[in-house]
């Protein structure tokens, strides 16, 4: 890094101070531990100052980023003890979210969100990828789709589809309207 | 099933919670909002950038297709390629248009769609692509298991590796192993574009985009097959030294391991014939006859007469009358001071080959890691190539830069293409190291290289390789691309050219005249040889001392010493700056000024490290 110019210096600090947030609360809903999502996270970057000359030239250099980003992941999980009881991904995500407010029925809540969780453990990798970043860390669409490397409208799409199984899958109203997209996840839900 | 779950509940909430409100409650705390930026920069700072973990995947699966059994998680980049890779042969598979066909019919034919899905990754409609993999990998077929592959490369190459592994699972229990041929070629936008003109494009709410084929979509295919003559065919006659099969890489290695050699095979020893018959025009100063100057130069009647057109035409010789010969005005014009001499000779024989060939010509070398063209000759009916990109940033594309890339070994090709990364200049271009060094690699020694369109939309170019005093070199030229009928007959003509330029170069030195280097100096060795009557001093740097040397310091000498004689008493080295040595001259045994006549040694010295304006260099002792 030393003989690198300071432009591509200065882009790879930036980069990394952009992501770092987003991947670091990825990385823990899959992992589980702050140490473990810690780690994942500077293999990442360390892999990617690695590669960076080169991938300042790359069309999507953010894409790239993510498959390393989920290389890492998938490595760490892997690497894992077999007896060693760690939660599921879908699990820390539901527990995170409960505890996040202090409801009056903490129970109540951790049961919508397992259900939510568990639903969302079926969809497809991407559209997962999409939703955990669109509702668990609460991304707008765009921040999600520069995270993933695609275009808004990509995400937006997956989230559409994603809507739709998750309804069936919930046996709830599928009525998430496409403006669930745009709107604040935290908004009450036009009923 | 949650549906039962829920129904088996009637006591549970009446009104069933909306989406939104389970959206709502999906967020999760932010465990990282005051995390410690700096901490993470120092830490990063600190660890020495390691070979990443793709890169170690990357390595690990370094030949052949990535097995998905063993390669998981498999790196993007690999699995990126392999994609294309595999998709090029399943669409250039001898039955895949029959399946379209059928495809296209009833769209349930499972091989069909996995050409189709094929099609459309390689034309960029990778979402459609993925849902007839997945229509066809989801029959569990065994005639689809190479859709499986593709979604285990799909999935990989965007990162979702746990979706990947669901396909390598079900690859792995199948007992699935990727074989064929593995080709890494560009796809050509025509042939993008020629797909998506029979590919009708619906969207459903669920699936996505779900492209459908139109009749006729199997016409497309032929787009993709391979070209025939890419870049490197070389369009010569069988049999001739330069054409020949896919050689093995290790063979081009073993052969370039070291510099490039005397010269370029043929061209160099016809050069060395036409050297040998102007050494003997030059003994005859009055003129010779053909007969005689066939028997002194030892070659058949047959060889002489193209090689006495040749000299004639370049002027080394002149016709007196029929049959007879003299040295002609070329060879004086080579003795002048440095290298204008030479370079006054080679822009002679560059503007012939120009007139003959019809085309611009280049004379290109390889110095210093870079791409020079030396000279040129261009004229109004055949314009130069419009340097739009630094031809030096153009190495990859050019013929010329090709054909000087094909005389270094791996390891300076490697340096070169990381130096100048490979932009895509034209739809042509190889942009891939890979595949461009694999291009390389199957040109024959000598053989020409061309570029077809790949450095300007339209301009195609040939170039033959030139070994220039153990430096790459090329003869190049360039045709406008409404001319590229005239490519073949006129690279023949250049291959032609290449003979005079070899013989100036042999004749000024900067080529050694033999590549072997002779045996009497060896110090080890009694002198068996009688020209060489001072006892040999044992002199390591010594090399030997041919009689194309000493006559090109006879010549030299003729005109420069003038100026220089009156320095020189003691012994002096003696160079020019187009040579590749210095001589040593020594006071003759009889007492008179330090003569030529006895050059007792000379030592190779870089060529261009001795430089004065007058082009000569006088090192006294």
């Amino acid at each position: 890094m030393s003989q690198w110019d300071p432009t591509a210096r200065l882009s790879y600090w930036a980069f990394h101070a952009n992501r770092r947030p987003a991947y670091m609360r990825f990385a823990y809903l899959q992992l589980g531990s702050d140490a473990a999502a810690e780690e994942a996270v500077d293999a990442t970057f360390d892999s990617i100052m690695g590669d960076w000359l080169r991938m300042l030239h790359m069309d999507r250099l953010d894409a790239y980023a993510w498959t390393v980003l989920k290389h890492c992941l998938v490595d760490r999980q892997h690497r894992r003890h077999p007896w060693q009881q760690e939660p599921e991904p879908m699990d820390i995500s539901a527990f995170e979210a409960a505890l996040k407010e202090a409801h009056a029925d903490q129970y109540e809540v951790l049961t919508d969100t397992i259900r939510f969780y568990s639903a969302v453990s079926r969809l497809v990798e991407r559209q997962r990828d999409a939703v955990l970043l669109r509702y668990g860390l609460q991304c707008t669409p765009g921040e999600a789709a520069s995270v993933m490397g695609v275009d808004e409208a990509t995400v937006r799409s997956h989230l559409g589809q994603a809507h739709r199984r998750l309804a069936r899958l919930l046996d709830t109203t599928a009525d998430p309207p496409e403006a669930a997209g745009s709107a604040g996840p935290s908004e009450p839900a036009p009923s | 099933m949650r549906r039962r779950d829920r129904l088996e509940r009637p006591d549970g909430d009446p009104a069933p919670r909306s989406l939104a409100e389970f959206l709502a409650r999906a967020g999760v705390r932010d465990r990282y909002r005051h995390y410690d930026l700096g901490a993470a920069e120092a830490r990063l700072l600190r660890a020495t950038p390691h070979p990443s973990v793709p890169h170690r995947a990357r390595r690990r699966a370094s030949h052949g297709w990535s097995d998905p059994v063993r390669d998981r998680p498999l790196d993007a980049e690999r699995a990126r390629r392999d994609l294309k890779a595999i998709c090029l042969a399943s669409v250039c598979e001898p039955d895949a248009a029959a399946h379209l066909d059928s495809f296209t019919g009833v769209r349930t034919d499972l091989s069909g769609a996995v050409v189709f899905g094929c099609l459309l990754h390689l034309a960029g409609m990778r979402e459609g692509a993925r849902f007839w993999w997945q229509f066809a990998a989801a029959s569990g077929s065994a005639k689809a298991a190479a859709a499986a592959y593709c979604l285990f490369l799909d999935h990989s190459r965007r990162g979702e590796h746990h979706d990947a592994r669901h396909w390598a699972r079900e690859l792995g229990r199948r007992g699935y192993r990727p074989g064929g041929r593995r080709d890494l070629r560009e796809v050509r936008l025509c042939a993008q574009a020629a797909v998506l003109r029979y590919v009708d494009q619906c969207e459903d709410p669920d699936l996505g985009p779900v492209p459908l084929p139109r009749a006729g979509l199997s016409l497309a295919l032929g787009a993709f097959l391979p070209p025939p003559p890419v870049t490197v065919v070389a369009p010569t006659a069988a049999g001739r030294p330069g054409t020949g099969p896919l050689r093995h890489p290790a063979l081009t290695a073993a052969a370039r391991g070291t510099v490039v050699q005397g010269g370029s095979g043929e061209a160099l020893v016809e050069a060395r014939r036409a050297l040998a018959v102007v050494r003997v025009l030059e003994q005859h100063p009055l003129g010779v006859r053909a007969a005689q100057l066939a028997r002194e130069s030892g070659l058949a009647e047959a060889q002489l007469r193209p090689l006495l057109a040749m000299l004639c035409e370049e002027e080394y010789a002149y016709r007196l009358g029929v049959g007879a010969y003299a040295r002609g005005p070329a060879l004086d014009r080579l003795a002048g001071p440095g290298g204008h001499g030479l370079a006054g000779q080679l822009q002679r024989t560059l503007a012939l080959a120009r007139d003959s060939a019809g085309a611009a010509v280049y004379l290109s070398r390889y110095a210093g890691g870079e791409v020079h063209i030396t000279q040129m000759a261009a004229g109004p009916a055949t314009p130069p190539v419009r340097e739009w990109v630094d031809f030096r940033d153009a190495a990859h594309a050019s013929a010329v830069g090709k054909c000087l890339l094909t005389q270094l070994d791996h390891d300076r090709r490697a340096d070169h293409v990381a130096r100048h990364r490979p932009a895509r200049l034209t739809p042509q271009t190889i942009t891939d190291s890979r595949a461009l060094f694999t291009a390389l690699d199957a040109v024959a020694p000598g053989a020409p290289v061309f570029d077809l369109l790949e450095y300007s939309p339209g301009v195609v170019c040939s170039a033959v390789p030139l070994a220039m005093g153990g430096a790459a070199g090329s003869l190049a030229l360039s045709l406008p691309a409404t001319h590229a009928h005239r490519l073949r007959s006129a690279t023949e003509t250049l291959r032609r050219k290449a003979v005079p330029v070899l013989l100036a170069l042999l004749l000024t030195g900067a080529v050694p005249p033999d590549p072997a280097p002779a045996p009497a100096v060896e110090p080890g060795r009694a002198p068996d040889r009688p020209e060489t009557p001072t006892p040999a001093r044992p002199q390591p740097m010594r090399a030997p001392v041919t009689p194309e040397t000493l006559r090109h310091l006879r010549q030299l000498f003729r005109t420069p010493l003038a100026e220089a004689a009156a320095a020189p008493q003691g012994p002096h080295l003696v160079s020019d700056t187009t040579a590749g040595a210095a001589y040593l001259f020594d006071a003759a045994p009889d007492g008179d000024a330090p003569r030529l006549s006895l050059p007792h040694t000379f030592t190779s010295v870089t060529p261009g490290s001795l430089t004065r304006p007058t082009g000569l260099v006088v090192l006294g002792t």
